[in-house]
C-alpha cells in the first residue's frame, strides 16, 4: 500500500428534495482510495452508501442533486466535467457493479452484445475484436464456457452467472476503479464464497483499486484493506479493516460488531442496538446516533468532531470509546 | 421421550406444467422433488434448524409442518398424533398450537389491518374474544415483544412500523394462542444486522418464558449456530447431516457441510480458513444426479457416489451423515 490516490471524495453531500423537506442522503463524507486499495463502505440500510457510490458515478437518479463537495479522480473533479466528458469516465476509468444484475442488463440483448457494447465504444474496436475480448474477459471471471454465455440472454443464467457476467462487464475496458455495490448479497453462501475468492484473484492478479459497499462485515473483512462505517449519512469511522474489527472506538461500530452472531465462535450473547436510525429529513441535532447511543449525553446534542484516535484512524464522536471491542 | 414433532419419510413433489412439446410428444409429467424422503424429530424446548441454499427444501418441509401445503408422501405427528389423518376440527384445534413468523414482515402483515386487528385475528377466531377483553390481551402481547407501552402502538397500521417493530408484530401474533411449536422461516434475513440481534434475542426470551419449540429455518450459519440446539442440512430435498448442532459446527462430516461452513465469511480477518470450494451450482430437482445428488459438485467424489444413493447412518450418538466417504 501507500500508492498515489486514485479517488479522493471530500466533502461529498448528496441531497433529495422530496415533498416533506431534504433528505440529506449523503451528508458530507470524506475518503480517499489509493492505488492497489481496496476500500469498503459499509453500513445498513439507509445509511447513504449505494448513494455515495452512485453520486462518484454521476448517477444519482432524479430528484437526488449533488449539492457539494469534490470527487478528485487523479486529482481531477468529476462534478466539473461536462456529460459528455463525464461518459467517457463511466465503464472506462471508473466501472460500476450492481447488486442486482436481473435489473442491470438489458433482458432481450445478448450477453455478449451487451459487454461488447461498452468495448466498441471506449476502446474503437471492431465488433469481431470486441467479441473476441468478451470471450476472454468472461473466461477471466471464471466462467466455464464462456462462448454459451456470451450467446445467452440474462434469464438463461443462473444469479451467480450473472452476478460474474456483470464483473466480466465492469472489467473489460480495464477501469482504474471498480465500484461493487453489494456484490454478493443477492447470492447463496457456496456462490457467494466462490465469487470473494475470485474477486481476492482478480485483485492479486490485476492490482486493480476498488471500492465495495456493502451491509455485511464478513464480506468487507475478506475483501478490504481499510473501511469507512457510514450512519445516517455520515462516516463515523474511518481506519484499517483490522483496526475496525480488532479495536473499534466508534459506538455505533461496537453495536454493529457486537450484532454479529459469528460461524467461528460458541454462543455469546448478541447486543444488538435498540432503536432506529434517524429520519433523514430531520436528523437529530449533533450527532445522528446519539439518541440510540448509550454513551450520549448533552454534548452530544451538538455536531461531533472527527478525531484521529491514532494514525490512520478517525472517528465521528464526542466520546471516542477506550479499548472498544 | 416423545418427540413433539416427527417427520417420516417426507416427500413434497410439484408437478411441472407440461408444454406444448411434451404434449405433442406425450412426455410423462415431470417433477420438481422438493423434499425427497426426509425424517426429523424435534424435542419439547429445543430449537432445531433447517439449513441450506435455496432450493434445498426447507421452506417447503416449514409449510408442509404448518399444513400449508399437502405432503406427497410421509406422516407428521404432533404429539404422537398424524396430523393429516385428523379430522377437520381437530386439526383447526391443533393450528392453535402450531405457528409460523414468515421472513417478510412487509408482505406478512396486512396493511389494510390495524395491529390490534392484526394481532387479535386470531384471539376471536380460536378463542372468540372481542372489544374491550381482546383489546387488552393485544396490548399485553405487543409489551412481551419489545413494543411498549402495548397501547401507544395497538391502533397503528403496519406502514408506521420499521422492518424490526414489523416482525415483533408478526411474533406477537404467532405466540398470541400460547401454541407449543413455532416455524420461524428465516425470520431475520430481511433485517439489518443491529436489527437483527434483537429479533433473536427476543425469541430466544419468548422460548425461555413460554416453553416453546422452534424449527428455525435459515441459510446464515452464523445465525443457526446462534440459536440451534440440533440442525439437519439440507441439500436438493435430502437431509446430509444432522445431529447437535455444536457437533456439527466443531466436527461436520459430510463434504457438503463443510464447505458451508467455510464458505461463510468471517469478521476475523486473521482466521487462516481452508476453504472447500465447490464448483459449479446446485443442480436442478427436476432431474437431481443419480446416487448421491452432491457428486456433482463433491471435490471428494468415488465411483461408488455416482450410482448409490448413500443413506443417513450415525457416526456417533445422534450425529447422522449421509456420505459414502463415511460410511
Amino acid at each position: 500500500m501507500g500508492g498515489e490516490p486514485i479517488l479522493e471524495v471530500r466533502d461529498l453531500r448528496t441531497y433529495f428534495p422530496t415533498m416533506r423537506g431534504t433528505v440529506k442522503a449523503v451528508d458530507g463524507i470524506s475518503f480517499t482510495v489509493l492505488e492497489g486499495e481496496t476500500v469498503g463502505l459499509v453500513g445498513e440500510s439507509g445509511c447513504g452508501k449505494s448513494t455515495a457510490a452512485l453520486s462518484i458515478m454521476r448517477l444519482v437518479p432524479a430528484p437526488g442533486r449533488i449539492v457539494g463537495g469534490e470527487i478528485l479522480l487523479r486529482g481531477r473533479d468529476l462534478l466539473k466535467l461536462s456529460e459528455a466528458e463525464m461518459r467517457g469516465v463511466r465503464g472506462a476509468r471508473i466501472a460500476m457493479s450492481f447488486q442486482d444484475p436481473m435489473t442491470f442488463f438489458n433482458p432481450v440483448m445478448r450477453i455478449g452484445d451487451q459487454i461488447a457494447e461498452g468495448i466498441i465504444r471506449h476502446q474503437r474496436l471492431s465488433r469481431r475484436e470486441a467479441w473476441e475480448k468478451v470471450i476472454s474477459t468472461l473466461e477471466v471471471v471464471g466462467i466455464p464456457s464462456p462462448r454459451d454465455v456470451a450467446m445467452s440472454y440474462p434469464h438463461q443464467l443462473s444469479g451467480g452467472m450473472r452476478q460474474r457476467a456483470m464483473m466480466a462487464m465492469a472489467l473489460s475496458c480495464h477501469p482504474e476503479l471498480m465500484i461493487a455495490d453489494e456484490p454478493t448479497t443477492a447470492l447463496d453462501v457456496i456462490i457467494q464464497a466462490q465469487l470473494l475468492e475470485l474477486m481476492k484473484d482478480l485483485k492479486r492478479e490485476l492490482g486493480m483499486s476498488s471500492l465495495i459497499i456493502s451491509h455485511d462485515l464478513g464480506v468487507i473483512a475478506e475483501l478490504c484493506e481499510r473501511v469507512a462505517v457510514m450512519y445516517a449519512g455520515k462516516i463515523v469511522e474511518y481506519s484499517d479493516i483490522r483496526r475496525i474489527l480488532g479495536g473499534p472506538r466508534h459506538p455505533y461500530t461496537i453495536g454493529l460488531l457486537e450484532s454479529i452472531p459469528r460461524v467461528g465462535f460458541k454462543k455469546e450473547r448478541l447486543i444488538g442496538i435498540e432503536g432506529s436510525v434517524p429520519d433523514l429529513i430531520e436528523p437529530p441535532p449533533g450527532c445522528r446516533f446519539s439518541p440510540r447511543c448509550k454513551y450520549a449525553d448533552e454534548k452530544c446534542k451538538e455536531d461531533p468532531p472527527l478525531i484521529e484516535v491514532e494514525e490512520g484512524h478517525y472517528v465521528l464522536c464526542h466520546h471516542p470509546v477506550m479499548g472498544g471491542g | 421421550m416423545q418427540p413433539l414433532v416427527e417427520v417420516k419419510g417426507l416427500k413434497k413433489y410439484y408437478p411441472v406444467e407440461k408444454s406444448w412439446i411434451d404434449k405433442l410428444l406425450s412426455r410423462e409429467r415431470r417433477w420438481v422433488r422438493a423434499v425427497d424422503s426426509i425424517d426429523l424429530e424435534i424435542e419439547r424446548g429445543e430449537t432445531f434448524s433447517l439449513v441450506g441454499e435455496s432450493g434445498s427444501g426447507k421452506t417447503t418441509t416449514g409449510l408442509v409442518l404448518m399444513q400449508l401445503v399437502e405432503p406427497t408422501e410421509g406422516e407428521i405427528l404432533f404429539e404422537g398424533r398424524d396430523i393429516f389423518s385428523l379430522r377437520e376440527e381437530e386439526r383447526r384445534r391443533l393450528r392453535r398450537d402450531m405457528q409460523m413468523v414468515f421472513q417478510n414482515p412487509y408482505a406478512s402483515l396486512n396493511p389494510r389491518m390495524t395491529v390490534e386487528e392484526i394481532v387479535g385475528e386470531p384471539l376471536t377466531i380460536h378463542l372468540g374474544l372481542k372489544g374491550e377483553e381482546r383489546r387488552r390481551r393485544v396490548i399485553e402481547l405487543l409489551d412481551i415483544v419489545g413494543l411498549n407501552p402495548g397501547k401507544y402502538y395497538v391502533d397503528r397500521y403496519p406502514h408506521e412500523f420499521s422492518g424490526g417493530q414489523r416482525q415483533r408484530i408478526a411474533i406477537a401474533r404467532a405466540i398470541a394462542l400460547r401454541p407449543k411449536f413455532i416455524v420461524a422461516d428465516e425470520p431475520v434475513s430481511s433485517l439489518d444486522v443491529s436489527i437483527q440481534a434483537t429479533i433473536l434475542n427476543l425469541l430466544q426470551e419468548l422460548k425461555r418464558e413460554f416453553k416453546l419449540t422452534y424449527l428455525l429455518i435459515a441459510h446464515n450459519l452464523a445465525v443457526v449456530r446462534y440459536m440451534s440446539d440440533k440442525l439437519a442440512i439440507m441439500y436438493l430435498g435430502k437431509i446430509m447431516e444432522k445431529g447437535v448442532s455444536e457437533e456439527i459446527f466443531q466436527n461436520p462430516q459430510h463434504p457438503y457441510t463443510k464447505a458451508l461452513i467455510s464458505a461463510f465469511p468471517d469478521i476475523n480477518p486473521d482466521v487462516k480458513r481452508d476453504r472447500v470450494l465447490l464448483r459449479g451450482e446446485i443442480p436442478s430437482p427436476i432431474a437431481p444426479p443419480p446416487g448421491c445428488r452432491f457428486h456433482t459438485r463433491c471435490p471428494f467424489r468415488l465411483e461408488i457416489c455416482e450410482r448409490d444413493e448413500p443413506k443417513l447412518v450415525e457416526v456417533e450418538d445422534g450425529h447422522l451423515v449421509a456420505c459414502h466417504m463415511v460410511e
